[in-house]
């Protein structure tokens, strides 16, 4: 009898300022570890993006944070694949001479790294995006959404790219001290939210793998600059991490009359981790009532307040990740994890 | 009373005519519209929304989704505060509309 595969889900929702994973793919140790305790690992590209770092296991899923939420909602399925072919957008708003370093960027992958990066095409008009901020999370919204997705739909049609990256010009504000708290560690990413609707947006409608990197000016030097945040300034670009993410991503699967054995489906999740107070999002909420576990980390703290028990949310609080992967380990050996404690209880009688 | 027979056939004539040119300025009006709609018009805006905190947290998205739906097609939506005394919850989302 063939043992089923132990599958997790790992979420450190972008944008709100989580002190674990809130910055340049920090939480990537996190996702490397629990990936050694798991047989598969579903997380998305928040958590695996350091921009010119990244990680790369075969059993490790990139999955976009729309697809992640229908993926959870049992309405989509997850293929494995064991190469995308990658398509990129380029925004008309970012300059030639910062173009050309994306480019170049594209084109060290391929060479360097054996990505099926196919084509790339410029957007017919700037896509002019725009940041919003609430006090607990980023937000941003896109001026030029038709442009963006003609530019998707010809990569597709034309290129038959299986994958998109997409790169938009961001707004520069060096001087912000929003900008200077996240590259000293604290505070919320400013570019998360808009970051997120751009690859929403492409997966919401052509139902294919995306990420996103944002186009920047590059910063002057910092001496304080957080460990945390130092991935994101080695280079000109962030776009590595996702051509790599992006090459071995799950295709979506919207038929369940059409799945093979290999596909994933959201009754196989085995556990959840999330941040203890962001237990808002879709993808939580829809697995509440399911048999996956949830892990709730105390540790790693947001902006936001939103708890399990305000929900009505039942799951299991830790820590830290070193004892959700404690947790993760008992549920996979199916070990019930009180006879690892002193407070091993008595049968209860059922009257 | 002939002749105002023959007054208000050709008028009749003429407004058929008419009505057929109108007819055919509607379906070239339809075709320019379809093709409008083709060029994907779509806008996206940030929203909040305040629900009802269900019995059950799994009935969540849908409740969210129903609400936002009535602002446009969501694309990205979170829970971002609790008001457990008037178990209600603030939901943060962006919308898109054509």
């Amino acid at each position: 009898m063939t043992k089923p595969l132990f599958t997790a889900v790992l979420i450190v929702p972008t944008g709100i300022g989580a002190t674990i994973g809130g910055y340049a793919g920090d939480a990537l140790p996190v996702a490397r570890a629990i990936s050694q305790v798991c047989d598969r690992l579903i997380t998305h590209p928040n958590v695996l993006n350091g921009a010119q770092l990244y990680w790369s296991e075969d059993h490790i899923s990139y999955v976009e944070g729309f697809g992640l939420d229908q993926f959870a909602q049992g309405n989509w399925g997850l293929r494995p694949v064991s190469q995308n072919r990658v398509g990129l957008i380029l925004d008309a708003g970012i300059e030639s001479e910062l173009l050309l370093r994306h480019i170049q960027a594209a084109e060290a992958t391929k060479a360097t790294l054996g990505l099926n990066i196919s084509d790339y095409i410029i957007t017919d008009a700037p896509l002019q995006v725009a940041l919003q901020n609430t006090s607990g999370a980023s937000w941003g919204t896109i001026g030029n959404t038709a442009s963006l997705l003609r530019a998707a739909e010809k990569l597709i049609s034309q290129a038959k790219v299986g994958a998109i990256a997409v790169v938009a010009r961001f707004p520069d504000d060096p001087e912000s001290q929003a900008l200077a708290d996240y590259r000293h560690g604290k505070g919320i990413d400013q570019l998360a939210g808009a970051e997120a609707v751009i690859s929403h947006l492409i997966v919401r409608n052509f139902k294919i793998p995306c990420a996103h990197a944002p186009a920047l000016s590059p910063l002057p030097v910092d001496p304080d600059l957080s460990p945390r945040a130092a991935a994101e300034e080695l280079g000109y670009t962030f776009l590595p991490c996702v051509l790599v993410g992006l090459s071995r991503a799950p295709q979506f699967i919207l038929n369940r009359n059409k799945t093979i054995s290999t596909d994933i489906w959201s009754e196989q999740i085995d556990a959840l981790i999330i941040p203890a107070n962001a237990c808002g999002g879709c993808a939580v909420l829809s697995l509440s009532d399911s048999n996956t576990k949830i892990i709730v980390v105390e540790e790693n703290t947001t902006a936001l307040n939103v708890t399990p028990e305000m929900l009505g949310i039942k799951a299991i609080k830790v820590k830290s990740y070193l004892e959700a992967i404690g947790y993760l380990v008992a549920f996979r050996a199916g070990i019930n994890p009180n006879s690892l404690t002193q407070n091993s209880a008595s049968l209860n009688l059922l009257r | 009373m002939g002749e105002k027979s023959d007054f208000f056939n050709k008028s009749d004539f003429c407004n058929c005519q008419l009505s057929t040119v109108n007819c055919q300025l509607s379906t070239i009006n339809y075709q320019l519209s379809t093709i409008n709609c083709q060029l994907l018009i779509m806008t996206t805006h940030f929203i909040t929304a305040e629900i009802d905190l269900t019995e059950a947290p799994v009935k969540l998205p849908q409740a969210i989704e129903s609400h936002l739906q009535k602002s446009g097609q969501p694309l990205r939506w979170a829970i971002t505060e609790v008001d457990q005394e008037k178990q209600k919850v603030l939901v943060e989302a962006v919308v898109t509309r054509d």
